[in-house]
């Protein structure tokens, strides 16, 4: 236990700090676990004494039971990667997308002062508005869903990143002007990689939100995938499906969070924080 | 004829326009720096200084005048300036090494040659051992070394200076005065230097020159004598005459910013 708690230490002084540290953080996480065990708990002693409907509000032990039978039928995991090939394609196309138009913006300033209140439009729209737009362009399929979650992440993106584009330090522009850079190097050796750590806030903020998207999207015109699930199950009056369709969701959304941070630490581990 | 003078500068105005004023920031200035002089340009905030310095490196147009770089006249940035800029402007994703050489590949002349020289350009700052260090492990004084390392490493004939070590401790300053007069003299290198210093403008400069007015036109001249001018940064702040130098700088930039 000691020398778990003291390890690498330089000094008893250093030990000791260690020490503290590595107790908060332990408390930290113990601390957690007991919260998730006594969430469950409770959810699922207040089912069995009657508190709360079991019917209405299911129990822990329903869920996996209705996991259990799904995944022995095959069915759950065809589900879940349909909506997380969606959901992933979703973000990365909406975020590429963004920062291509942002790029096409920045390449033209005029262009930028022109398309600047149609942008803001688009933004301020209720992107799931356009729903029935999409299904009767590109029919009730997958194509209706991916094209929800492009919708809601590509204008933000855009507009966040272009607005990035614009606020790089001059001093680094009128430096590399001074070295007679033309507009494409300032954009290739400065701008771009300098909006970077932006991009990649825009693909956490974006995972998020084509969530939103493809579960609309699947509401409204699918036939499989966990938001099909969700709606299946509220229309059959099935809310062991429901509730665990949201904690499937809840479960890959984080994973999905936890590999953009991941690549994010990765990719600007030389960079100064702040 | 071509002219000898390393930059002659000839009744330039240069106005700029907001969308309420038009300000007329230098009026009918004119100057002429031989090669391998050292001037330096001092004045109060916003006497235009670094307006200046911009319409030299063809970094902006003048409404009219003439501008002419070792006999030719500037019309956009020229292959024979490098600029060096109060802030270091070392991006953060490259390494010291990748730095120094941003100049020479937006020139597309980063060869191998050209980069062997800048190392060994690194060598003599002694910063080699931070090659592959990023910007944000360095101190503020080593990031104006490598700013520096990228400045002289286009291999330029006039160095175009706007307040470098203004933001630096004063041991800093004196050190990097000290590398920037060596490499001046050895190269035979012209420059023009903007600074709120008035000691660092006697201790490093052949010419200063007190900028003042709204326009900016040149209100005064204090040409260093010889003896202080054959000494390095430090020993200079150290000559007997340097006080009296250093007085007279004052009382006139003291004058004329009254005035303005």
């Amino acid at each position: 236990m000691k020398s778990w708690l003291e390890r690498g230490a330089a000094s008893p002084h250093h030990a000791l700090y260690l020490r503290r540290l590595r107790i908060r953080q332990t408390w930290v996480w113990v601390l957690r676990i007991l919260i998730f065990i006594a969430f469950v708990a409770v959810w699922e002693g207040a089912a069995r004494v009657g508190w709360i409907d079991p019917f209405l509000f299911s129990s822990p032990s329903l869920i996996w039971s209705q996991a259990v039978q799904l995944a022995t039928a095959g069915e759950l995991f065809h589900h879940i990667g349909l909506t997380s090939l969606e959901t992933a394609a979703g973000f990365i196309l909406g975020t590429v997308g963004g920062i291509s138009l942002a790029t096409c913006i920045w390449a033209s300033p005029f262009l930028s002062r022109v398309l600047d209140p149609y942008l803001v439009i688009l933004n301020s729209m209720p992107k799931v508005a356009l729903g029935p737009l999409f299904i009767v362009t590109l029919g009730a399929n997958g194509a209706s869903i991916l094209a929800m979650a492009v919708a809601i992440t590509i204008i933000i993106t855009t507009l966040v990143i272009y607005t990035r584009f614009q606020s790089v330090d001059e001093s680094y522009l009128h430096l590399a002007r001074s070295f007679g850079a033309t507009r494409s190097q300032i954009f290739r050796k400065i701008i771009f990689p300098a909006c970077i750590p932006d991009m990649i806030a825009a693909l956490k903020v974006n995972v998020g939100l084509a969530w939103v998207g493809v579960i609309v999207g699947e509401f409204l015109v699918s036939k499989a995938g966990l938001g099909y699930l969700i709606i299946y199950g509220f229309q059959v009056f099935n809310l062991n499906l429901v509730m665990l369709s949201l904690v499937v969701v809840a479960i890959i959304a984080t994973v999905m969070y936890q590999l953009i941070a991941w690549l994010e630490a990765r990719l600007l581990r030389h960079r100064q924080r702040g | 004829m071509a002219s000898d003078y390393a930059v002659q500068i000839e009744y330039l105005t240069h106005t700029y326009f907001t969308k309420t004023e038009e300000v007329t920031a230098i009026r009918s200035l004119s100057l002429t720096v031989q090669p391998g002089e050292f001037v330096v340009l001092v004045g109060p905030s916003g006497c235009g200084k670094s307006t200046i310095l911009s319409l030299i490196a063809g970094l902006i147009t003048p409404a009219s005048g003439r501008i002419q770089l070792f006999g030719d006249p500037v019309n956009g940035p020229s292959p024979r300036i490098a600029y060096m800029l109060q802030k270091d402007g070392l991006l953060a994703w490259r390494t010291v090494a990748q730095n120094m050489i941003l100049g020479l590949e937006l020139r597309r002349q980063a060869t191998a040659a050209a980069i062997a020289d800048t190392h060994r350009l690194l060598d003599e700052m002694g910063l080699s051992h931070v090659a592959h260090h990023y910007p944000h492990q360095l101190s503020g004084g080593m990031r104006q070394r490598v700013a520096l390392v990228r400045t002289l490493a286009v291999r330029p004939d006039l160095l175009l200076l706007d307040e470098p070590f203004s933001a630096l401790d004063i041991q800093n300053k004196i050190h990097l005065e000290h590398l920037l007069t060596n490499v001046l003299k050895e190269q035979q290198k012209t420059a023009i230097l903007v600074t709120h210093d008035l000691e660092e403008a006697i201790a490093i400069g052949d010419r200063v020159l007190v900028i003042g007015g709204r326009p900016g036109q040149i209100k005064y001249t204090l040409p260093i004598p010889a003896d202080i001018r054959a000494l390095p940064p430090l020993e200079a702040r150290a000559h007997p005459s340097f006080r009296s130098l250093f007085s007279e700088l004052w009382r006139e930039v003291n004058r004329i910013e009254k005035l303005a």
